[in-house]
């Protein structure tokens, strides 16, 4: 073994996985340094998953591999068997799932699970294991180490239990740590507190981290070395700032562009007379599963006490975390949920908490695209019946004159010669561009935009963006924008609430906010969220 | 494809099955021949004869439609008064759903049987009394499997999209939920069409079927009781035949979930 191959943990030449005759990685290679954060990234469906888990040999079974040479800490792992890779998982190589809710066995105490892969690959007794695990979970800031080993996981937030899991993957000191979106299901200010802690851990302890992302803030933030993979191939690697400033693929230059909104200034109308006033809207959910057995639990305010203007044409972004109330404020002003004290006035019409049918009442003013484009369309329906629904409703109607609005429609969100589809012969950005046809064939006064894009990989993002943004110009409607992506709102609102816990911190005009945030709130969650943004002279800078 | 080459099978089988009828001796069901009494299998009498000499391949076909009629009735019984119940639970929700819960979840409590047995006491022997009984006994499974997928269905999106426009409750139901709860009532069915048809068999078995000397699965078997040590194949072959047909049903209900269930389901 010569220096050359000493100073890399991970050496990966020409590594081909496929399913049959399917490709799904293809001559990858990668070469990680000793001690460093190297981030791969991708969008979904890109093999990122897949590569990362060949580095543990935990390959789907159906899932055929080769790689001309995978030298992992000097040993040559390329041709292991299973219960090779037995002594390696753990004690080489360690990993995080991205869920932090499944990958902790819930009904054992976390000590349990920490000693687990000690005893596997050391010899150490039980009260030597206990001392170490007490002494990581207090780097990875667990509160209370010596109590934590006994409970459960359940008794721990969602971002205390990812640290947990970090610290039973680091536990026996490997030298690589795979994480593998490690923070995509937790909230934006958890998710900078667990990177944190990963990342300062990580370089404590000099173990190498190969972290596994479709964000590119993230890398910006933390990776030392970056690798862009589409399609199976990694198109390009290198240093961070190299391939953030200079990026030779196009689809990393694509990419960049998506997540790196160039801003645009406020456009907003001052002098717009109000389409929406709520005034000290409040929204509190009963626990409604009542068998006679149960015994109610006290109801939970989601909102309590929102006041706020919408006025004629302008995009009003609503951000906060989850539970902040934002979708229940969406759901209040559409009538799906009835309020239960407070007004609503929409136009001339006033809904109070005795409004009984208030989506009725609407007749239609208002509509909603929501989160998650599998479950907001019907599987049963093809693609132009969907879109004429709302048209249904107007008997005035002929069958021709709806499927031919139902056409046009269709040919505007760019899915002309679609009709005939089902949803699952859509894909995630088709179906989204689907709802978005379908809410505005009605022409409504007032568009709710629930997520639209959260379910979306960066590039279609940018494109369902564009396309929210062409539409509105086209017909003038008046938007409601509820995100928790910072990014998305300062591309495209007028104006930004920030709710959190039911309670309305800060409104004010999108660059006002953004430039001068005055709740700390707001300071937190600006903080929180890596933004890349391009300068005038093209550079990327961090905010 | 492996599907079709089972699809070939089973055309294969039936096209043999076919075949078989047409070749086998033909005699009249209920025809006494005493002089031919308990006659064990031959090529005239393929299943044997019983103690009055009729040839029992005749009386085990003839019981299948009979059988088959009652049991397809009872399972039209059973989705329409559990579907009904289901579908109102499921999309109502509210005191109505605790209410249907809690009778369809005692009901469930009791032995199909029993209750079939208990709801035959009240209507009396006829064979519409069966399928009635044994309808009404297993609505609770459909009503339960059909609540829960209401509900599941009521909470997506699109229907939420479609209570925006403005439409009313029942066109939602119909258009929307409807249509997406039809693949696990098809299962559901496929799976009750045969436990009534046991059912109805340990009715007939037990002497409440259609009366004698109409044959039934259940009453032939109940018949051979007397002879099993005698002439064993009067037990045997309206046993097989019955076990085939229960699961040859079942095998068609485990066909509909594997086409319905993983493609439009995501």
């Amino acid at each position: 073994m010569n220096s050359g191959e000493r100073q890399y943990i991970l050496d990966l030449k020409n590594l081909n996985i496929s399913f049959g005759d399917r490709h799904v990685v293809r001559n990858a290679s990668l070469r990680l340094e000793r001690g460093e954060v190297f981030a791969l990234v991708g969008e979904s469906g890109s093999g990122k998953t897949l590569l990362g888990r060949s580095l543990l040999g935990l390959l789907p079974p159906a899932a055929t591999s080769a790689a001309e040479r995978l030298v992992l800490d000097g040993d040559d792992l390329s041709k292991a068997p299973q219960s090779r890779w037995r002594s390696v998982r753990g004690s080489k190589v360690g990993l995080i799932f991205q869920e932090p809710m499944v990958s902790l066995n819930p009904s054992l105490p976390i000590g349990t699970q920490l000693a687990e892969a000690m005893q596997l690959h050391t010899k150490l007794s039980l009260p030597e294991i206990r001392e170490m695990a007490c002494e990581l979970l207090e780097k990875v800031r667990v509160p209370d180490p010596a109590a934590a080993l006994h409970r459960f996981p359940h008794q721990f937030s969602g971002g205390l239990r990812q640290r947990i899991m970090l610290a039973s993957v680091l536990l026996p000191r490997p030298k690589l740590l795979i994480a593998d979106e490690p923070t995509t299901a937790l909230d934006v200010i958890v998710q900078k507190q667990v990177l944190d802690v990963m990342v300062a851990l990580t370089r404590e302890l000099g173990t190498t981290v190969l972290l596994i992302t479709h964000d590119l803030g993230l890398v910006a933030k933390y990776a030392d070395r970056v690798a862009v993979m589409r399609h199976g191939e990694i198109l390009e690697s290198g240093n961070v700032d190299t391939i953030l400033t200079a990026p030779k693929h196009e689809y990393t230059r694509n990419l960049l562009a998506s997540v790196s909104r160039v801003f645009e200034g406020p456009h907003s109308k001052s002098n717009a007379p109000a389409l929406l006033q709520l005034s000290n809207v409040r929204v509190s959910y009963s626990s409604t599963g009542s068998s006679f057995l149960g015994s109610r639990t006290a109801p939970i305010e989601a909102l309590k006490g929102i006041s706020l203007e919408i006025k004629k044409g302008e995009t009003l972004a609503i951000v906060g975390e989850s539970g902040s109330g934002k979708s229940s404020l969406g759901r209040a002003v559409l009538g799906l949920n009835r309020i239960s004290s407070g007004t609503i006035r929409f136009d001339d019409l006033l809904l109070g908490p005795e409004t009984r049918r208030g989506t009725r009442a609407l007749g239609g003013q208002a509509q909603m695209i929501f989160q998650d484009p599998y479950s907001s369309l019907n599987p049963r329906m093809r693609a132009l019946q969907a879109v004429c629904e709302g048209l249904l409703q107007d008997r005035s109607l002929s069958s021709a004159a709806r499927t031919e609005r139902g056409m046009t429609a269709l040919q505007e969100v760019g899915l002309a010669g679609y009709e005939s589809r089902y949803p699952h012969q859509l894909s995630g950005g088709q179906r989204q561009r689907l709802c978005i046809a379908r809410a505005l064939i009605v022409r409504p006064k007032l568009l709710i935009a629930d997520e639209p894009i959260a379910a979306l990989d960066a590039t279609i993002q940018s494109q369902i963006l564009d396309l929210l943004s062409d539409l509105k110009r086209a017909h003038e409607f008046t938007c409601i924008f509820i995100s928790h992506d910072l990014a998305a709102v300062r591309r495209i609102a007028d104006r930004v609430a920030v709710l959190c816990r039911g309670e309305l911190v800060e409104c004010d005009s999108t660059e006002a906010l953004f430039e001068n945030p005055r709740h700390d709130y707001t300071k937190q969650l600006l903080k929180a969220r890596p933004l890349l943004l391009r300068e005038e002279n093209g550079d990327y800078r961090l905010v | 494809m492996p599907h079709t080459f089972r699809l070939y099978g089973w055309v294969l089988l039936a096209a043999a099955a076919v075949l078989l009828l047409a070749l086998a001796p033909s005699y009249d069901p209920l025809a006494v021949d005493l002089s031919a009494q308990l006659r064990p299998p031959s090529l005239q009498h393929w299943f044997g004869t019983d103690q009055y000499g009729r040839d029992l391949f005749s009386r085990v076909l003839a019981a299948g439609p009979l059988s088959f009629a009652v049991c397809g009735f009872a399972t039209l019984v059973a989705l329409f008064v559990g579907g009904s119940l289901g579908a109102v639970a499921g999309y109502r929700g509210g005191w109505i759903d605790t209410l249907i819960s809690a009778i369809v979840d005692s009901l469930t409590a009791l032995p199909a049987l029993l209750l079939a047995l208990l709801i035959m006491a009240v209507l009396g022997l006829s064979a519409t009394g069966v399928a009635v009984a044994v309808g009404l006994a297993s609505a609770p499974s459909v009503a339960r499997v059909l609540r829960s997928s209401v509900f599941s269905v009521r909470e997506k999106e699109f229907v939420s999209a479609a209570r925006l426009f403005g439409t009313s409750e029942t066109t939602i139901f119909l258009r929307h939920v409807a249509p997406n709860c039809v693949t696990p009532i098809a299962v559901v069915a496929a799976t009750l069409a045969a436990q009534a048809l046991l059912i109805e068999s340990a009715l007939s078995f037990l002497g409440l079927g259609a009366p004698p000397p109409a044959a039934t699965w259940g009453g032939l078997l109940a018949d051979s009781r007397q002879f099993i040590m005698t002439a064993p194949w009067l037990g045997l072959f309206p046993g097989i035949t019955l076990s085939a047909c229960v699961l040859a049903i079942n095998f068609i209900g485990d066909g509909l979930r594997e086409r319905f269930d993983p493609g439009l389901q995501t």
